[in-house]
């Protein structure tokens, strides 16, 4: 490719992007998994990546586990108080596509879906496995980071 | 006493014969009872096996009623004793352990919530584990498609 | 203008920076005392027994390694203690060996996990960060022998479904004398912490008749002196076979749990070792084909006590009823008993000291504020927290909670 458009965050947001996670009923493997990229073996705040408290100071929500039917407004309402630009970054099978729980009553949908309720053109990346290794998480958000 | 059939003998006596007590293994008993003896049989077992603790209950959808199975682990003992009752559709009542011991608070309200039993002699609360989307249906019942619900995800 | 006298209700949750599952609690303070608290647990509600009911035996102990990220192993062995209790049969030695050696390593991770979220709750995050660091090396150790981190996908009614890879056990001892010696200076530097002793030491208590009263399990009953666990009580796998022994304390508060958990860790790993010695040869699977109806009841002991599977069989190939009692589920009430009354610093780390498994409670709870607004409360709590760590230190006349850089247990 001899032209590719701008990354869409500020350069300087992409240097230190804040992330806020949210657990949306998983079984916290995933969440896990999160945390353990902020621990020694892996330490992104290296990088700058930091785990904030709250969703206006985010640049990137991090969303694990299948979206219960109790966790789909609150999901919405953290997506909508973050500031723009913004994006969320799906880590696991279940917030990809619900996994083994694609069939079960509880849930409202995968988190891609009930984000675009709220906003059709949310930018959205998808880190599958079950649960994807922190290795995998941290290429996620990095391909996240430089895509256009 | 730790053994299944010694505990549900000492049991039906003390029941004065309401129980009907089945032993599958030296570990596990089962005893059939009606509803209205349940908190006598459980107030037996907490106060006359020592480390007695009432570890949960299953709610089942049977055919001809709703199943109620008290489970009962014993510490320090291989044992697990499960009351069972059988409650009338379409209102399922039973009485409530809450009285006899705080285990019984959230494994009764997990169960009213799922099954629509309703517990008596505890206080009325609000929802616990169930949310406002399936208010007034109960999941584990028979009756309930979970398909309806998988309409929203299938979209 | 709001009577100052009157009680103020916090609202906890359902997200929460650290805690990671969505759950509601609602505290109600008078001062600084908690005078009540309620919890919602429809968070994680996603209806994981009826879904089992719609899977084949086979399916079902890979769904439920899914109930819970850190008890993995848990739910689905007692899923098949429960269905071999049903068909009355005892699974090869090889198996249950197998079996042993995959729980332990699942009950050392799961502890030091929770060593490390206790460490930051109380604002020492170097405890944090040193636990988790020593926690890497067993997730490794679970990859090496079974190709993933924590869902081994092993377990199966009437045995396991693959042999361990016996040719990594020289390098699997090899972590475990590694892990022994880290273990030993954090339990060290954490029981002779003059600052965490004055912190947790009769914080959050528990005592003995309210925690059979609550029907309390595992780490959490046994910090209140009650001599209970299944490994022993109803010993399966190899642990009836190999040397270890219960670790019990009388005191009931945040203490008492945390050395009960630290001091279990070497037990696991003295389980480990003999199990990786004494791994008899055989079948690894009885190969069966068909549950008769019927019922029957399994217990495991999870790293957070005994979990409870209650199944029922109509003789199809998908179980008729799946009940799941995880640990959790009873002992997270308990903190009706230990939290009423104490300052409002002093929650966190109690309602943490359960080991709180919001996902096991409802086959899948979490942290998010009722409303959907994120929790003001978390932050605060955990503010407050701190803060009374700082005070307990500067009251013993203390360097506050140990600064950056390398600890003084590493040298």
């Amino acid at each position: 490719m001899a032209e590719t458009a701008a990354p869409f965050l500020p350069r300087a947001l992409r240097g230190s992007p804040w992330v806020f996670h949210v657990g949306t009923s998983g079984c916290n493997n995933c969440d896990i998994e999160i945390a353990d990229c902020l621990t020694p073996r892996f330490d992104v705040e290296r990088f700058g990546v930091r785990l904030v408290g709250s969703p206006r100071h985010a640049d990137v929500l991090l969303v694990s586990g299948p979206v219960s039917l109790a966790c789909r407004r609150p999901l919405q309402e953290t997506w909508l108080d973050m500031p723009s630009p913004r994006a969320a970054l799906l880590v696991g099978a279940c917030a990809c596509s619900m996994g083994g729980y694609r069939d079960a009553y509880g849930v409202a949908g995968p988190a891609d879906r009930v984000l675009r309720e709220v906003e059709p053109g949310a930018r959205i990346a998808y880190v599958p496995g079950c649960p994807p290794k922190p290795e995998t998480i941290i290429a996620g958000l990095v391909r996240l980071l430089e895509a256009p | 006493m730790n053994d299944a059939a010694a505990v549900g003998a000492a049991l039906r006596e003390a029941l004065g014969g309401r129980v009907e007590p089945a032993v599958r293994s030296p570990r596990r008993l089962y005893a059939s009872l009606e509803a209205r003896d349940l908190p006598e049989a459980a107030r037996w077992l907490l106060a006359r096996l020592p480390g007695c603790r009432l570890a949960t209950c299953t709610g089942i959808d049977l055919r001809d009623g709703v199943g109620l199975f008290h489970h009962f682990a014993v510490n320090g003992s291989p044992l697990v004793i499960t009351l069972k009752v059988l409650l009338p559709k379409p209102d399922p009542r039973a009485p409530s352990l809450l009285p006899l011991t705080a285990a019984a608070d959230w494994i009764e309200r997990e169960i009213r919530d799922l099954l629509g039993v309703s517990f008596e002699g505890r206080p009325a609360e609000g929802r616990f584990l169930k949310p406002e989307e399936l208010a007034g249906s109960f999941p584990l019942r028979r009756g309930f498609d979970p398909a309806a619900s998988r309409e929203r995800t299938d979209g | 203008m709001a009577d100052p006298s009157a009680p103020s209700v916090i609202e906890i949750g359902p997200f929460h920076p650290l805690l990671e599952e969505p759950v509601g609690f609602s505290l109600t303070v008078e001062g600084e005392r908690v005078v009540a608290i309620e919890a919602r647990m429809d968070y994680i509600h996603k209806g994981l027994e009826r879904l089992a009911q719609e899977r084949t035996y086979d399916m079902v102990p890979i769904l439920l390694e899914r109930i819970c990220g850190i008890c993995s192993v848990t739910h689905s062995v007692c899923f098949c203690h429960a269905v071999e209790d049903l068909l009355g049969v005892a699974i090869p030695p090889r198996a249950a060996y197998v079996r042993t050696i995959l729980g332990e390593i699942e009950r050392l991770h799961s502890h030091l996990l929770w060593v490390g979220l206790a460490g930051h709750f109380i604002g020492y995050n170097t405890v944090f960060m040193w636990a988790w660091k020593y926690r890497e090396p067993v997730c490794d150790l679970f990859e090496m022998l079974t190709g993933h981190r924590q869902n081994s996908a092993m377990p199966l009614v009437g045995g396991v479904r693959r042999d361990l890879p016996v040719e990594h056990f020289p390098a699997a001892r090899r972590i475990l004398d590694e892990l022994e010696g880290q273990v030993e200076r954090l339990t060290a530097a954490v029981l002779d912490d003059p600052v965490l002793a004055a912190r947790l030491g009769g914080v959050g208590v528990l005592t003995a008749a309210q925690a059979l009263d609550y029907g309390v399990v595992g780490p959490t009953a046994r910090a209140s002196g009650l001599d209970t666990d299944v490994r022993r009580d109803e010993p399966y796998g190899a642990y009836g076979e190999v040397e270890w022994k219960v670790v019990t304390r009388p005191g009931g508060d945040v203490l008492s749990k945390a050395v009960v958990r630290l001091l279990e860790i070497p037990e696991s790993i003295r389980i480990l070792r003999q199990c990786m010695d004494r791994m008899p040869p055989g079948p690894i699977d009885l190969g069966l084909l068909h549950v008769p109806p019927g019922e029957g009841i399994g217990r495991y002991e999870a790293p957070r006590g005994e979990d409870v599977h209650y199944v029922r069989s109509d003789g199809t190939n998908m179980p008729a009823r799946l009940k799941v009692r995880a640990p959790s589920f009873v002992n997270i009430p308990s903190f009706r008993a230990s939290c009423l009354g104490a300052p409002l610093a002093d929650v966190m780390i109690t309602l943490a000291a359960c080991d709180p498994c919001y996902s096991c409670t409802e086959r899948a709870v979490a942290l998010l504020a009722p409303g959907g607004g994120p929790a003001a409360g978390v932050p605060g709590l955990l503010e407050a927290s701190r803060r009374r760590t700082l005070e307990v230190a500067r009251e013993l006349g203390r360097r506050p909670a140990p600064g950056p850089g390398p600890d003084r247990w590493e040298g």
